[in-house]
């Protein structure tokens, strides 16, 4: 008995870690949503959700109850196994890409040597959920939103892969826990200012994979009901939404490692806000809220863009900025202009 | 007692087995897709396991997220039942049979080593297998990879020239500056009204 334990006690670890890394996420999440009913609100004028508990506090957990005691209507005709395994093609993913995620120097789950590869490959799986979900529903609004949803993914990852090459030449690695201490010695020294048009290209492209406003034609209520995903109910439904917000913060997460300087405080340098004084962790956290609010804010702000616009934006505009840019990191490696 | 390690091959093994059988029994070919999707993950994980980790997350990337999304996307557009014809399946046994029977030749006449990696030469590299990789493909053999690409270029811009028929008489897409210019004064007009009171 004590042998087997002994021998399984590696495996016993890391589900521990996974529990470690999946339960804040999915509480993040549920209070993601919150926020964003809350800022929405707010920026609206409205108080936004205020009648479960003390300020709506509770308002995520009567949401997810009721979507669990939901019935799960399955249409007829539809794809039946496709249909029920799509949710879970669309989630997989975004809780995978975790996996790699540093969120100090020393909590990280895998720290694989081409941890980038490995989030970009997970990102591009995401878009088969989706586009099952649509197929699988026997339905032409479901399908016109899997259809609009798989063009545009795949038109901005290429964006996103190459905004992530200036990263990858600039830091000479794939590993993110590398990557984050080359941008060790305060605000100035992180990728940000050196690739200030890669990491808009970033965060725009980052947007429209996940499928958020005002790059959401995927679901656009007003044209296409709800999408791809408008004949699930339930269960189902809930676990395409924990994916897009799983999706939305793990994005987040990248912009802060790879852009902002990951846990690293900004006040590296000063004695008196010297880096112990404060956990990385709570950097890390305080970064990711940070880029979490601004997709609250666009959503609030920017009207949905047009089809045509959205493809063009990403391969007339945001594909030769980012080639371009290249280049031109190319000649300041080369001319010693950053250090790598 | 079986390694961790043993019990993951084992499984992907027979994944890949299994899904790659999938790809062409199965009738419908949406599934069919699918099945060759995981049969791409499996063998991924397997690279992955042989230590190429850059080869497989690149197999899952490019063929997976990239070109197996877009084979999806025709294939469910396409009338389903046009693919299963009969006259398809008439000559598939035949083909089949005869392609395997010349791939069994193959492997016996160059007596397949049993294990291909004995029979591999002793790498001339030293570093990572993608540092192996690079130097490879954009030292060793630069000529042959840009030529490649040269030809996927020509691919890419020929197939945009078979498609592409010019603007068409009567569209009414209204060009992009033209969109840009507009100011408020284009489309609002604010009348005033006398004062009721």
């Amino acid at each position: 008995m004590n042998a087997l334990l002994l021998e399984l006690w590696p495996l016993i670890w890391i589900v521990f870690k996974v529990i470690c890394i999946v339960a804040p996420l999915l509480l993040v999440v549920a209070y993601l949503t919150l926020a964003e009913r809350k800022v929405i609100g707010y920026i609206q004028r409205r108080l936004g959700p205020n009648r479960v508990g003390i300020l709506g506090i509770l308002q995520p957990i009567a949401d997810g109850l009721k979507l669990l005691f939901k019935e799960w209507v399955i249409p007829t005709k539809s794809s039946k196994f496709l249909f029920i395994i799509a949710p879970i093609l669309s989630l997989v993913p975004a809780l995978l890409m975790w996996a790699v995620v540093p969120f100090t120097q020393e909590w990280v789950l895998a720290n694989i040597d081409a941890g980038v590869l490995f989030i970009l490959s997970m990102a591009s799986l995401g878009v088969y959920g989706i586009l099952l979900a649509g197929w699988a529903s026997n339905s032409k609004y479901a399908f016109f939103g899997a259809m609009r949803a798989c063009a545009q993914m795949i038109s901005y990852e290429i964006a996103m892969g190459f905004a992530l090459i200036g990263v990858l030449m600039v830091s000479g690695s794939m590993n993110l826990k590398t990557i984050v201490m080359h941008q060790a010695g305060g605000v100035s020294h992180w990728f940000v200012w050196p690739l200030f048009p890669m990491f808009m290209v970033y965060w725009i492209s980052a947007i429209a994979e996940t499928n958020r406003a005002p790059f959401d034609v995927a679901e656009g209520e007003s044209e296409i009901v709800a999408g791809f995903h408008v004949e699930y109910s339930g269960m189902g439904f809930a676990l395409f939404f924990l994916a897009e917000y799983a999706n939305m913060i793990i994005v987040s997460a990248l912009a802060v490692l790879m852009f902002f300087g990951g846990w690293l405080s900004p006040f590296e340098g000063f004695k008196l806000f010297s880096g112990a004084a404060v956990p990385g962790i709570i950097w890390f956290v305080l970064k990711v809220f940070l880029f979490l609010f601004s997709y609250l804010w666009f959503r609030a702000t920017l009207p949905r863009y047009r089809y045509d616009q959205i493809m063009r934006l990403g391969w007339k505009i945001l594909i030769p900025i980012a080639i371009g840019w290249i280049v031109i990191i190319g000649a300041m490696i080369q001319f010693n202009w950053i250090e790598v | 007692m079986l390694e961790l390690r043993e019990i993951i091959f084992w499984i992907f093994s027979f994944g890949l087995i299994c899904s790659a059988l999938l790809v062409v029994t199965t009738r419908r070919p949406v599934w069919s897709v699918l099945a060759l999707v995981s049969a791409f993950v499996c063998a991924a994980a397997l690279w992955v396991m042989q230590g190429a980790e850059f080869l497989g997350l690149a197999l899952i990337f490019i063929y997976v997220g990239a070109v197996m999304t877009l084979f999806l996307f025709v294939v469910m557009m396409l009338n389903q039942e046009s693919l299963t014809a009969e006259r398809l399946r008439r000559y598939a046994l035949p083909f089949a049979l005869g392609l395997a029977g010349f791939l069994l030749f193959l492997l016996w006449h160059h007596a397949w080593p049993v294990s291909v990696a004995a029979s591999l030469p002793e790498s001339r590299f030293t570093g990572t297998n993608t540092q192996a990789l690079g130097r490879m493909l954009y030292g060793s053999y630069v000529f042959e990879f840009e030529l490649a690409a040269f030809i996927l270029l020509v691919g890419m811009i020929s197939a945009i020239g078979l498609t592409f028929r010019g603007k068409r008489a009567g569209n009414k897409a209204v060009p992009v500056e033209a969109q840009l210019n507009v100011s408020s004064k284009d489309r609002l007009s604010v009348a005033t009204f006398k004062d009721a009171s």
